[in-house]
């Protein structure tokens, strides 16, 4: 039996559950838990482990597919796929939010992460939620990518569509000439219709019924239900107050203060990269940090038990889903 | 003293790292290029303080035994700086890729701050 893999990667809700549960001929195994993180802001569960599914390919070939789960904090398990369970995967398809503020950060971000990966295999960079917000758009991905002077196929999909996620597949694959694609799609297709079950209280439709219907809130409300996290406050481009989860939080003015100083040292050294954050610390005592945008900011206060990582993987994802930015895709 | 800074980067798997008294630096490891990134991070640190002491100071007017903050960071692009506070008119600062172990820095540096604040003591008038 011959056997291949991909691995999907991307950043937390870009859809590489759902991706997996798709097209897998067999129940997905997944790790979902209940959102206990900055994830609240999108969806109630995510991924803690790892997915996997699993397609044939007819005449006794298989896929293998692996989902990473998108939380940096999770590295180690980024580090147990890429060294071991997926080490001979021949693709890595990178899922791209594109609702998220800064979308080609994300990019940068997993190339980094997974560059000696990336290097050996197959790259492909698929794109999900662009019937939600359609920039940046496939030439400006484009334009990115050659700046960095990689070439990748960029592919925008729905990832509930399975014949969208079979476009990644044949082209992860598309050196195997002897996959019956056509055959594949077909039964893909087939599967997903004799799936469909009108009545939206089905089990079937249980994992849907999770990500739904996510109550609308702010990044604030999202930062206030995250362990650790006493304060949070959110700034506009200008240090004015967007929200704040206590009008009368003692440390909003000096979040305020220290937004304005990042603002003042860029203005006084335009040669130097910019401020992303400043943070003040003490034993026994809460830290306060602002984590800075060109077109938002959010201060934290939190336990001095948090590490600098954790606070800071907290906030990007925050500042990444905020709703009171516009659209700059090139931050 | 450079050689104190040196052992301390080492352990804290800093790039470089300087001692700051009155505003001037009294030790330092800092490449020649590099050196106007320590003095904006001089001038800001100096500036972060203030603000957090104001904080301390409005938050805390009953509490005579409130801490204040002795540690700050400045995140530029990639860079980020790390500044503690050994007296009043003393920093230490060092810079650090931010891809690197922060939280292993913060630790090491921490617990050599007493012998920072010695060495300083004894060449400082």
């Amino acid at each position: 039996m011959k056997s291949y893999k991909v691995l999907f990667v991307g950043s937390p809700g870009s859809g590489k559950t759902t991706a997996i549960r798709t097209i897998s001929d067999v129940e997905v195994v997944d790790t979902d838990t209940k959102a206990s993180d900055s994830t609240l802001k999108r969806k109630r569960t995510t991924t803690v482990g790892m997915d996997y599914g699993k397609l044939s390919l007819g005449e006794g070939k298989v896929l293998h597919l692996y989902g990473t789960p998108g939380q940096e904090r999770f590295k180690f398990m980024w580090d147990l796929m890429v060294s071991d369970l997926a080490n001979d995967a021949s693709a890595l398809i990178l899922l791209v939010d594109n609702t998220r503020n800064y979308p080609f950060r994300d990019i940068d971000f997993y190339l980094s992460e997974f560059w000696d990966f990336i290097v050996q295999r197959h790259f492909i960079i698929a794109v999900t939620r662009s019937d939600l917000k359609n920039e940046p758009t496939e030439a400006q991905y484009q334009n990115r990518l050659k700046e960095k002077g990689i070439f990748a196929p960029i592919i925008f999909i729905d990832a509930r569509k399975s014949m969208d996620v079979m476009d990644l597949v044949m082209s992860s694959l598309n050196q195997e000439d002897d996959i019956d694609w056509a055959e594949v799609s077909h039964r893909v297709a087939v599967t997903e219709l004799k799936n469909r079950n009108p009545d939206p209280d089905s089990p079937q439709f249980e994992w849907l019924r999770k990500t739904q219907d996510v109550p609308k809130i702010s990044i604030v409300e999202a930062a206030m239900q995250v362990r650790g996290i006493s304060g949070a406050t959110h700034l506009d481009n200008t240090q004015k107050l967007i929200d704040t989860s206590d009008k009368e939080l003692e440390c909003n003015d000096l979040i305020t203060s220290l937004a304005k100083l990042a603002a003042a040292i860029e203005n006084k050294a335009p040669q130097l990269d910019p401020v992303r954050n400043i943070s003040l610390y003490a034993p026994k005592k809460d830290s306060v940090s602002v984590f800075l945008e060109p077109d938002q900011s959010l201060g934290l206060l939190t336990l001095p038990s948090l590490t600098h990582k954790q606070i800071r993987q907290q906030a990007e994802d925050l500042l990444q889903w905020s709703d009171h930015v516009e659209s700059t895709p090139e931050a | 003293m450079s050689k104190v800074l040196q052992k301390l980067e080492k352990m804290a798997d800093t790039d470089c790292s300087a001692i700051i008294h009155l505003k001037r630096p009294i030790a330092s490891t800092f490449a020649k290029e590099d050196i106007v990134i320590l003095k904006l991070a001089q001038q800001a640190f100096s500036h972060i303080f203030k603000h957090a002491d104001k904080a301390d100071m409005l938050r805390s007017s009953d509490d005579v035994n409130v801490q204040p903050y002795d540690e700050a960071h400045l995140q530029l692009g990639a860079r980020r700086l790390l500044c503690f506070r050994l007296t009043d008119d003393t920093f230490y600062i060092s810079m650090i890729p931010q891809s690197n172990d922060i939280q292993k820095a913060q630790k090491v540096i921490r617990g050599a701050l007493s012998i920072l604040r010695k060495v300083v003591q004894k060449t400082t008038p």
